[in-house]
């Protein structure tokens, strides 16, 4: 079937595209999926969606005619669009962002800490918090963590998904590893960091053992911007255009026991084991990165990743400028080109700023 | 009193949704699961209408009154203890089986009236009757496929001459046969001239309807006066099939995407409820490649979640919000 100059064409809604400095691309959300396009593509779709590709044709000059149909051949071969005569009937996804409760994630630290970690999950509770990531930045031997998940055993208890991150440690073998995945079906990741090699275990119906060759020394490893992590799907998208897409919704607890928004971030609200998670939450400043989106932040605002890519205001470019760039994103959206951020001599003197250890 | 009452199913996600928001609005929450039944002492008074559950763990006692607002989600009271399911005789407990869902359905009925607010309901999802529903559509004004149930040969003749491809499903649900050894079963089908070869002249009474060649499919969630819709692209559309056959559907999958009903369609969809006092489920229509719309099936208490996710439309908000407001009427 080939496309019909006639009749109206819609994008389908869950694919939107974003234009960047350079290029676009087209944001395939249903099927987390993207795809490169020309800017002037990306005008085209903005202005005509719902119009006949005749009316395009008209407007433009017969030199354009035999791209336009190529962009047009192109989108519709890969389910990008329909044709139809009724547009009106299709209307875009609404970009309204809700969830139920403020904190959606939590981020914890451990490092030889002390703070009582039963109170830590009681408070998770408090806020209703759904996700949370466990990072063990010194050595921990699986029945340590195991009573540490026991803790967390609760039936009734809203927590959905856990993540942890531990050290590779020879003592802590596969079987153990596994067992403990067993134990709380709650728990969707153990990555194993600094291990020998790269593996991957898909445990069946409980969850994935990640060996990973790459290290983790303690909270200044977070914030590195990958095309890997990039998350295309609608509610990150969403979420992206109206809040920051790390922080929004997250509260952390550092290896201290300081209750904090990000780890990484010096401002503290507290420490656990004197003040709640509550009144953390409810201090003016808590939130005062919430609202930062992608459209506001330098070079990050021309970057057609921006409603897939992840963020991160610990570490950025200018540390006094709280919407500069993340520091640790190699991607140059002028050029298009992915090159490696710790190596930039122009990161040089930030990088020292924060104290950053390199690999 | 602000207490929501939810019959539901322990693994269903969407009530977990539901609850959270309902929470949020500082409403107080009774979920009962309908496999949670060896957990209660369950009573009916008749009299007032009123269904008393009392928790053998907690000791809790839920009361679903003339204060209370019920979302009747999936399932339905968990009236019969576990514990004598499957123990006694095939047929003694088809009789039970019977017997007491003839009380659940009766409790259904009187607390439509007897609650404060009452919506969803077991006894439609039991009780729909395709060729009812389909007659009742039309009657809302929907185009509906065109449909005999038959048990003559000729007559299928005549129909399948008459539109040439012609489809068959179960007249209830799904054709579904299982045994401890096999299992068979079959959604629609498309029904060959091979196969009318084949019949008797005098055969089981059997559904048949003319093939409608969609442009695509519409999938409508209703819920009170909310009406949420989602257009469905399966392959093939536009005569288009999938660009490259190898390629598996869970990569491609359908796309769903928001749709906005014209007015006609939205008021015959109200008119249709109306007419088998529903006041939830989810329809499914067909958009024709004559651009009419034509009614396919109801069903009483269908999952909406994909819906919701798909078109971003919070739902589960909407459900929230109402079933606090009535809370508070
Ligand atoms: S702000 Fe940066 S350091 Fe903090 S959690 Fe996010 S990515 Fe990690
Ligand atoms: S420039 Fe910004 S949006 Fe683009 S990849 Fe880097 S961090 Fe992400």
């Amino acid at each position: 079937m080939s496309i019909k100059l006639n009749i109206p064409f819609k994008l389908f809604a869950d694919c939107i595209p974003v234009k960047g400095a350079n290029r676009g691309v087209l944001c395939d959300l249903q099927r987390s999926n993207i795809e490169f396009i020309p800017n002037s593509l990306c005008d085209l779709l903005h202005k005509y969606d719902g119009y006949e590709i005749s009316s395009i044709l008209r407007d433009h000059t017969k030199n354009d005619h035999e791209t336009i149909i190529e962009y047009f051949d192109f989108l519709y071969a890969n389910d990008f669009i329909f044709f139809t005569k009724t547009p009106n009937l299709f209307p875009p996804i609404k970009m309204e962002y809700k969830t139920a409760f403020e904190i959606t994630n939590a981020i914890i630290d451990f490092n030889k800490s002390s703070y009582d970690f039963k109170k830590v999950f009681s408070e998770l509770e408090k806020v209703s918090c759904k996700h949370i990531q466990l990072r063990f930045f010194s050595k921990i031997q699986s029945n340590e963590l195991a009573s540490i998940i026991n803790l967390l055993n609760r039936k009734s208890s809203i927590i959905q998904n856990i993540k942890i991150f531990i050290p590779y440690n020879l003592q802590n073998t596969k079987n153990n590893l596994e067992k403990l995945l067993k134990k709380n079906g709650r728990i969707s990741n153990i990555i194993i960091y600094n291990a020998p090699k790269t593996e991957v275990y898909n445990i069946k119906y409980q969850g994935k053992l990640l060996y990973t060759i790459k290290n983790i020394i303690d909270e200044r490893s977070c914030g590195i911007i990958n095309a890997n992590n990039f998350v295309i799907n609608s509610n990150n998208f969403i979420e992206s255009k109206k809040y920051n897409s790390c922080l929004n919704g997250k509260i952390s607890i550092d290896a201290l026991g300081y209750i904090k928004n990000c780890p990484s971030i010096s401002e503290h609200y507290g420490n656990i084991q004197n003040n709640t998670l509550k009144d953390a939450l409810s201090h003016k400043d808590f939130k005062k990165y919430w609202n930062i989106t992608k459209d506001e932040i330098d070079i990050c605002k021309d970057c057609e990743f921006r409603y897939i890519c992840t963020d991160c205001r610990a570490y950025r470019e200018n540390p006094k400028d709280e919407f500069s760039k993340p520091l640790k994103c190699g991607y140059n959206p002028y050029t298009n080109e992915w090159s490696e951020w710790s190596t930039n001599p122009l990161k040089h003197e930030t990088i020292k700023y924060y104290n950053l250890i390199l690999d | 009193m602000n207490e929501v009452v939810i019959i539901s199913e322990r693994l269903d996600k969407s009530t977990d949704l539901v609850i959270e928001w309902l929470t949020t609005f500082g409403c107080n929450v009774q979920r009962i699961n309908y496999e949670d039944a060896n957990d209660y002492h369950v009573s009916f008074f008749v009299e007032n209408g009123f269904v008393q559950l009392e928790s053998k763990i907690t000791e809790k006692i839920v009361l679903i009154s003339n204060m209370t607002v019920v979302w009747h989600r999936r399932g339905y009271i968990p009236f019969r203890p576990k514990s004598y399911r499957k123990t006694h005789h095939i047929m003694i407990e088809g009789f039970l089986e019977n017997d007491i869902g003839n009380a659940i359905k009766g409790i259904d009925l009187i607390l439509q009236h007897t609650a404060k607010y009452y919506i969803g309901s077991w006894f439609k999802e039991k009780e729909t009757y395709k060729i009812l529903n389909l007659h009742l559509a039309k009657k809302a004004g929907f185009k509906i496929p065109k449909t005999i149930v038959t048990n003559c040969k000729t007559e299928l003749q005549a129909f399948k001459d008459e539109y040439e491809n012609i489809i068959s499903k179960g007249l209830d649900r799904m054709i579904l046969f299982t045994t401890n050894e096999f299992s068979a079963g079959k959604g629609t089908f498309m029904v060959t001239q091979e196969m009318i070869d084949t019949l008797p002249s005098h055969f089981e009474p059997t559904l048949f309807q003319n093939c409608i060649y969609k442009l695509y499919e519409v999938r409508i969630f209703i819920f009170d006066t909310h009406l949420f819709s989602m257009a469905i692209f399966s392959y093939p559309f536009e005569g288009k099939t999938r660009v490259d056959v190898r390629e598996d559907i869970k990569e491609r999958p359908n796309r769903c995407i928001p749709y906005i009903l014209p007015k006609t369609i939205d008021e015959q969809i109200r008119k249709f409820m109306k007419f088998v006092d529903m006041k939830t489920g989810s329809i499914d229509l067909i958009v024709g490649t004559d651009q009419e719309y034509y009614f396919l099936e109801v069903n009483p208490m269908g999952q909406f979640d994909w819906v919701s996710g798909l078109c971003n439309y919070n739902i589960e908000y909407t459900i929230a919000n109402l079933l606090t407001q009535k809370c508070y009427e």
